[in-house]
């Protein structure tokens, strides 16, 4: 999968900034696509989901109160946005303190449904963001990607090519 | 004049070491932003910022999460979801929390934040003066109340150090 992170300008503000997954040829980010898929069925989850957003890049930040953690492997930084025990739609994302998240997709998770393992499409979603992050993590380590001095955005090569990968 | 090859070199590397994420402006986003009525951001904005001060407020005390809950009589996935900025509070819990805390009830909503400093600029300037006693560095240090001073037309001088404190 090559892939561009970017930077969702209508969420990010002063208190965090909200970066999103756009796929090579797509128009529309990761996020884009999970509202897309649920706006149908949905519309109140995800407008509450994008006002928490909007409240989280513009008013408090990311603080890690308002996130589910354990989504993901241990110190990759994925988890979950909090979502009330009625509501049925997770979003995954990788928090990286209280000035940064990645928005990646999500779906319904029925009542019942422990974990991501036990639901095809939560599985395929927390897949992709895990690799993400594993992505991102190696592109610190190899000194491509920094954080700003403020430590709010990200800054170097931000474009990632699956034939990195195999090389 | 053009710019030379290292120049050119040095340029193309710092703009692709410094390249900042590309805007992604969200036709979906701006819409439903828009459908969000003024009295619904209020709440979760509100919610959120109760919830964000609770956990100051705990922290404040010197308290765990877990200690919190016992103090509050809760099981700890209880405090969770109301430190989460989706819950809606009573004005039962809120005395209740207030109580636990020994803080009035308004405390609860004081929302103003700390600004968080990243980078300080500092600059300093200074002002040379001219002293009303003609004196620069010290030399020696003979005792405790009187001081040798060379004066700015070479002489030495001793002086009490009441005459030059005051």
């Amino acid at each position: 999968m090559n892939y561009e992170i970017v930077e969702l300008t209508e969420l990010s503000g002063k208190k965090a900034v909200v970066y999103s997954i756009l796929k090579e040829g797509d128009q529309l980010t990761l996020f884009d696509h999970f509202i897309k898929e649920h706006i149908e069925k949905y519309n109140d989850e995800i407008k509450f989901i994008i006002s928490r957003l909007h409240t989280i890049g513009h008013i408090t930040g990311a603080r890690q109160q308002y996130f589910k953690f354990n989504e993901g492997k241990p110190g990759d930084g994925v988890c979950a946005i909090y979502d009330e025990p009625d509501k049925e739609l997770r979003l995954y994302c990788i928090r990286y303190g209280s000035c940064a998240i990645l928005l990646g997709g999500g779906g319904p998770k029925p009542t019942g449904t422990k974990a991501w393992q036990d639901n095809e499409k939560l599985a395929k979603e927390a897949k992709v963001i895990i690799k993400i992050s594993k992505d991102i993590i190696q592109r610190i380590t190899d000194r491509e990607i920094y954080w700003s001095a403020n430590g709010a955005q990200l800054l170097g090569n931000l474009n990632f090519c699956d034939y990195e990968q195999e090389v | 004049m053009g710019l030379s090859y290292w120049e050119i070199l040095i340029f193309v590397i710092m703009s692709k070491k410094y390249k900042t994420a590309k805007k992604h402006s969200s036709g979906l986003i701006s819409m439903l932003l828009n459908e969000i009525t003024p009295l619904e951001e209020q709440q979760v904005h509100t919610k959120m910022l109760l919830a964000a001060r609770l956990d100051d407020l705990i922290t404040a005390a010197g308290m765990s999460k877990s200690a919190f809950a016992i103090l509050v009589n809760k099981q700890p996935s209880e405090i969770t979801k109301w430190l989460s900025g989706t819950h809606n509070f009573t004005i039962d819990t809120l005395c209740e929390i207030a109580l636990a805390l020994n803080i009035p009830l308004a405390e609860l909503f004081s929302f103003q934040q700390n600004q968080v400093v990243n980078k300080v600029q500092i600059v300093v300037s200074a002002k040379v003066t001219r002293p009303d006693f003609p004196f620069s560095i010290p030399l020696i240090t003979c005792n405790a109340d009187h001081y040798y001073y060379k004066t700015k037309s070479g002489h030495t001088t001793l002086l009490p150090v009441t005459s030059i404190t005051t």
